[in-house]
């Protein structure tokens, strides 16, 4: 971390990167984005590593059928997989991103109320 | 001058410590949340759909002594969910933040606020988040594979061998953990930073609007 003393206004700038709210919709996006990909690149590397004949291929990864039906280590299994698993990734992306705004809006009404209180008593 | 310089450097370091150590435990508060949801959930569904789901509650049961597919189980596995899911969380958000000060305007989008408060948007490091995440994932699965070694059930983990299928090289030894590792580092990596890289242009393409 830099030790060097920055200009004063990079006080400012900490107080607000510490205090930024998460773009819910990009969080989200990105999320869902990405827990498709890994379960479709995932899914797919196992289908074209193959298994030898007469094993099936990902066994245990298949057990996700429970939890996504219609789901299968197969190239059609791997894009219901995809959207099942951009369905799951959207809404834990979705979750995180309102609970830390929330954190932080409560926190900052915290310091306001407290501001606002030190101010009377000044009066 | 020289005072006041070292006097604003170390306001600016109480000032980016305070904020840290908020913010850490709200990561973690949040990430013990998911996990001992997760948890509890994953429990709850293997008691009330045997046999499924029963193998995934006894492996992960294996780590996390208790955890079982009944009631006392899914509140044991809440509680080392909460606590486990804290204690990464607060090792993710802590590497995450290493560096923040010397980048820390590219980390914001600064909105117009009203009220005269500091407002922003948070824009996230690809490079960081890869790291920290990286670093615990592999960290992880070292600690797991060689759990199974020192307790000297390695040879039976059939399981756990199965992740050699997607991690070429890796085996349930002191060798294959850590081949893994680097591997599982690498992909960890690569998709924190897809994920940063998605989320930072669609978080600024919506504040250009």
């Amino acid at each position: 971390m830099a030790m060097e003393a920055l200009p004063a206004d990079h006080r400012d700038t900490i107080i607000m990167w510490a205090l930024a709210k998460l773009d819910v919709a990009a969080f989200v996006t990105a999320s869902a984005v990405i827990c498709a990909c890994g379960l479709l690149a995932l899914t797919l590397f196992l289908v074209i590593k193959g298994a030898p004949p007469g094993i099936p291929v990902g066994p245990h990864l298949a057990h996700l059928a429970l939890f996504f039906p219609g789901y299968s280590v197969t190239p059609i299994g791997a894009l219901i997989g995809g959207a099942y698993a951009a369905v799951v990734g959207g809404i834990v992306g979705l979750l995180l991103a309102i609970f830390w705004n929330a954190a932080h809006i409560v926190f900052l009404a915290v310091v306001r109320m407290r501001a606002s209180l030190a101010s009377y008593s000044i009066d | 001058m020289n005072d006041r310089v070292e006097r604003e450097g170390a306001t600016e370091r109480e000032v980016l410590a305070a904020t840290l150590r908020f913010n850490t435990r709200v990561f973690g508060l949040i990430l013990g949340m998911f996990a001992g949801a997760a948890l509890f959930a994953l429990s709850v569904f293997a008691q009330y759909s045997r046999p499924n789901g029963v193998l995934a509650v006894a492996l992960i049961g294996i780590f996390l002594p208790g955890y079982a597919p009944d009631w006392p189980g899914a509140f044991i596995g809440l509680f080392w969910g909460v606590v486990f899911g804290a204690l990464l969380g607060t090792v993710i958000y802590r590497i995450n933040a290493r560096h923040v000060l010397d980048k820390i305007d590219e980390l914001v989008i600064a909105e117009r606020a009203a009220d005269g408060f500091p407002r922003a948007v948070l824009r996230l490091d690809g490079h960081s988040l890869g790291l920290a995440i990286g670093a615990t994932g592999a960290i992880g699965l070292v600690a797991t594979t060689n759990v199974l070694v020192a307790r000297g059930t390695a040879a039976e983990s059939v399981h756990a061998r199965l992740l050699g299928e997607v991690l070429p090289g890796y085996t349930v030894s002191v060798i294959g953990s850590l081949i893994g590792a680097i591997e599982l580092f690498a992909v960890l990596y690569v998709f924190c930073f897809a994920f940063a890289s998605i989320y930072n242009g669609i978080a600024e393409r919506r504040q250009r609007r």
